[in-house]
């Protein structure tokens, strides 16, 4: 078999790929990576198709043995990363031979790491998809002797890198981009002004799911019937702290919605750490679509 | 219908403001048109009580020409022959062996557990959306009679395929979860698995009814117990 043998799986380590679609109505959340962005340029690094298979790193702490030779791209948070021991950076392809070691340390800034290999990794597949949702109890999670497949491939003449001004830095201050949603109106503009005006906490409770935010209690008594919620929906629970949802929410939610942080900007929020302060800036649609565009032709 | 954005790739339908059987009617009679349409672009298309959701690819529509499809499909579906909603019986061992609530229920309505069972499957029901957990339908109404609140404090184990009542909504459980609906019995089938035909028996809008049966037939069903 050819591949990577698991010597140690790390706190989280996931198959993903760009999500399950198209379920949703039968309560099927989307998953796939958390960060899209890092895993949109891991693939791109090694020329796979946008929807190959790939490993997400959860706070770090896998180490893979070499089953057979290849190329990898790693990208995403910051942590030590050894190649045989030697370290190396991360947003670059390393070629691989049979038996080298690949150690990827605890993540310091950000929180997940993306490993590709060329052609992606042989996964096994639920509805159309290989990305793990913990929610939905579907696709493998990556355990310590765990084979992951992937098909031998001529190395990479010359190694690759993404150029530096197309590195994110995962920082301690956040600005993400929203665009206004369907019960803005009803909670009001003062409120809505305050939402914008005041920094916001990343807490503990941040998950492949959503994300909990915390500062001045936006609290209201507003109650809705469950409905529909798309991927960056900032839901304002009475207690007034907003929970960002992110890959792995749940199809319905009854709590009201500020809007929704435009998908360009949400993949931040899933490698903000504990702590990092958010701002949120409130743009038009037509703004948003322009920035989705022009990451769009970033692929 | 009004739509409001729900983000930037995708709209929010909303067709009133309270749970009502025919507003759902008109919601689940689009949803199945455009399911079966297969219209190339359309990610999601997800209804909910009086809300239908879909999300597209931005670089093929608008929201505004999302909005106009969807006028089009209304004014269709009031012309044509709706797709018609599937009907379905599921088998329940009401017993108070796996309903740990039915004896609950009955004493705060003053009735016999024989009653409850009755007045819970003398009914069809429709299955207004999915959501909570793949394959979890809220079905609806349940008979005033024997409607419950939610615990008051919510189990942390409910048994997978758990028949259960909260208010006048009803539910079967997929998989053990924690929950705080009132638990009439179980069904020996499988309601959400990869290897089903459509991975989940209920779909939004299908017709439910309830057959109780007894022990003896729910084990030969392959209930568990």
């Amino acid at each position: 078999m050819s591949g990577f043998e698991v010597l140690r799986s790390g706190m989280l380590s996931l198959y993903v790929d760009e999500g399950r679609f198209g379920y949703g109505d039968i309560g099927i959340t989307q998953s796939g990576p958390a960060d899209r962005y890092a895993a949109r340029q891991a693939n791109r690094l090694l020329g796979n198709p946008p929807r190959a298979t790939l490993i997400e790193v959860n706070m770090g702490g896998l180490t893979l043995r070499a089953t057979t030779a290849t190329t990898i791209a790693l990208t995403g948070g910051t942590a030590i990363v050894k190649i045989n021991g030697r370290r190396k950076p991360l947003w670059h392809t390393y070629t691989i031979a049979p038996n080298d070691t690949i150690e990827i340390g605890m993540i310091t800034q950000g929180l997940r790491i993306y490993l590709a290999a060329t052609g992606g990794f042989d996964a096994p597949g639920y509805l159309g998809s290989t990305s793990v949702s913990l929610r939905d109890h579907l696709g493998h999670m990556i355990e310590g002797g765990d084979h992951l497949r992937c098909s031998p491939a001529k190395p990479f003449p010359l190694p690759r890198s993404l150029p530096s001004h197309l590195i994110p830095t995962y920082d301690s201050e956040i600005t993400l981009r929203y665009v206004r949603g369907t019960q803005a109106e009803m909670l009001g503009q003062d409120l809505e002004a305050q939402f914008t005006d005041t920094p916001w906490k990343v807490t503990n409770a941040t998950d492949r799911m959503g994300c909990r935010l915390e500062g001045t209690p936006l609290a209201h008594t507003y109650e809705i019937l469950s409905e529909p919620i798309a991927y960056g929906t900032i839901q304002l629970p009475r207690d007034g702290q907003p929970i960002v949802l992110l890959n792995e929410r749940q199809t319905i939610g009854g709590y009201p919605k500020l809007g929704a942080v435009i998908p360009s900007d949400a993949w931040k929020l899933a490698q903000a750490r504990p702590g990092t302060i958010v701002h949120f800036r409130k743009v038009s649609v037509e703004e948003a679509r322009m920035i989705e565009e022009r990451l769009q032709m970033l692929w | 219908m009004r739509s409001e954005i729900a983000a930037v790739d995708a709209l929010l339908l909303r067709f009133g403001e309270a749970i009502d059987p025919a507003v759902s009617d008109h919601i689940l009679a689009l949803y199945r048109a455009l399911k079966s349409a297969e219209i190339t672009g359309f990610i999601e298309i997800i209804p909910a009580y009086t809300t239908l959701y879909i999300q597209f690819d931005p670089r093929r529509y608008t929201h505004e020409a999302v909005a106009s499809i969807m006028q089009e499909y209304e004014a269709r579906i009031d012309r044509e022959s709706a797709v018609a909603p599937r009907t379905l019986t599921i088998p329940v061992y009401y017993d108070t062996e796996v309903g740990w609530d039915l004896e609950q229920v009955a004493d705060a309505h003053d009735l016999g557990i024989e009653e409850i069972i009755a007045l819970h499957s003398g009914r069809t029901y429709r299955v207004y959306m999915i959501g909570f957990m793949p394959g979890f339908g809220y079905m609806g109404e349940v008979d005033d009679r024997i409607a419950t609140p939610r615990l008051a404090t919510p189990r942390a184990d409910i048994p997978a395929r758990s028949v259960a009542i909260a208010n006048t909504q009803c539910a079967i459980y997929p998989m053990v979860s924690p929950g705080g609906w009132n638990i009439l019995g179980r069904t020996p089938l499988e309601l959400f698995d990869p290897s089903l035909k459509g991975f989940s028996l209920l779909r939004p809008g299908d017709q439910v009814t309830f057959e109780p049966i007894d022990r003896e037939r729910f084990l030969e069903l392959g209930g568990e117990l």
